[in-house]
């Protein structure tokens, strides 16, 4: 083609390739998705869920979770359209602020695009109290999977932050920094936990856990969501 | 391959690609997240026979065929209308870029859909003959029959608006 015509492909090339926010953005919305899937998986297939996540790097999911939390803390909107767009396309409804909580499994997945995948996991919907209650190894949903146990601790987690319920989401992050110390998800937990201690009050908390993680991570993909919360913003 | 190697190096295909298969702005999000989880569950079992984008474009193809579907909206062929210049450009070569995408709608609506795809996975998105074949699921001879048919209609298009800019100046990427 001439030069001209390629110079015009180039522009809308250009006009149509997606910013860094975009990218981050959506990257956050998948995150969710995935993270969703991994604990509605029933324990039939928690073995070829573990397979894939395992694939994968099923922790980049937490990131996403404790990202669209991230987004929740400096705005309920901007929380609640995140979620949505992670859910809202499976058909399932943004969570309602209220005391009757429940985990985040309440998301399932999409149809899969190709007819050799196998059928949609059934949507399972565990209360926050039978969390709190069972232990992470014995959780319903993937009673041999201990990544989905993480999993389903951390999101009932997150949901009892995104609840309001800072104090229980404390308590469920303690829980399993106590359960995995030395987990992966150990940088997505504590963040998790600066935000519950923001929701307490306990900013001088919060602030020494925040700069702990960030002394050990400095590259953090929490890092802005840290600066911008009570622990390292000296107006929250 | 990592997902996470996949998603950075090809996420801007996939929503490019997106947008050109005529899914709205305004449902991006929705569809671009759900090419990139149908990955997540689906990369270990990409065996590498094609190229990732060759996958990635039949994924995304399906995924917005699908979304479409159930929306209801205009099918494939409509053109792409008025979308956001890249934000890390200029105003004025923002304005470039957003008429130049103006004119590309323009002449892609005047291709057939089969022309249309494979114009835009070649030139737009620098795929091979071969690759876009396979995406398509066509023969590779029948790519460059339609390229030609494509690139004519683009090229003519372009002359036409010069020459309508030279008369009446309505459009000066």
């Amino acid at each position: 083609m001439n030069p001209e015509a390629r110079r015009i492909i180039q522009l809308a090339r250009q006009a149509r390739t997606p910013s860094a926010e975009d990218k981050r953005r959506v990257r956050a919305a998948v995150a969710i998705g995935v993270a969703a899937a991994a604990v509605t998986v029933p324990a039939a297939a928690a073995g070829a869920s573990a397979k894939v996540a395992g694939a994968m790097g099923v922790f980049t999911g937490l990131r996403g979770i404790v990202a669209g939390m991230v987004i929740a803390s400096t705005s309920v909107g901007a929380g609640a359209y995140l979620w949505k767009h992670a859910s809202a396309a499976r058909g399932v409804e943004a969570p309602v602020v209220s005391s009757a909580a429940t985990v985040a499994g309440a998301v399932a997945l999409p149809p899969p695009v190709s007819t050799a995948e196998p059928a949609p996991a059934p949507v399972v919907t565990p209360d926050v109290r039978d969390v709190r209650a069972e232990a992470p190894g014995r959780a319903r949903v993937a009673p041999q999977d201990p990544l989905a146990a993480e999993l389903t601790l951390l999101h009932a987690a997150k949901q009892a932050w995104q609840d309001g319920n800072s104090q229980t989401a404390f308590d469920l992050a303690q829980k399993h920094a106590k359960l995995y110390p030395h987990s992966q998800l150990a940088s997505e937990r504590d963040a998790l936990k600066v935000f519950a201690l923001c929701g307490l009050g306990r900013t001088n908390d919060a602030r020494d856990l925040a700069q702990a993680l960030l002394s050990k991570a400095p590259g953090s993909p929490f890092r802005a969501s840290l600066e911008q919360s009570c622990a390292l913003h000296p107006s929250k | 391959m990592s997902f996470d190697q996949v998603y950075d190096a090809h996420f801007d295909f996939v929503w490019r690609y997106t947008l050109s298969r005529g899914v709205p702005l305004s449902a991006i999000d929705d569809v671009v997240q759900e090419v990139f989880i149908v990955v997540h569950r689906k990369l270990s079992t990409f065996e590498g026979r094609s190229s990732v984008r060759t996958w990635l474009a039949m994924i995304t193809r399906r995924v917005a065929r699908d979304h479409l579907r159930k929306r209801g909206n205009a099918p494939v062929g409509e053109p792409l209308g008025e979308h956001e210049a890249s934000s890390a450009a200029g105003p004025a070569e923002a304005l470039d870029q957003k008429m130049a995408a103006s004119l590309l709608d323009a002449l892609l609506a005047r291709m057939t859909e089969i022309q249309r795809e494979v114009f835009v996975l070649h030139e737009v998105e620098q795929m091979t003959g071969a690759e876009i074949a396979e995406a398509l699921g066509v023969n590779e001879n029948t790519i460059h029959t339609r390229l030609r048919a494509a690139r004519h209609i683009f090229e003519v298009g372009i002359a036409r608006a010069r020459s309508a800019e030279m008369r009446n100046r309505p459009w000066t990427p």
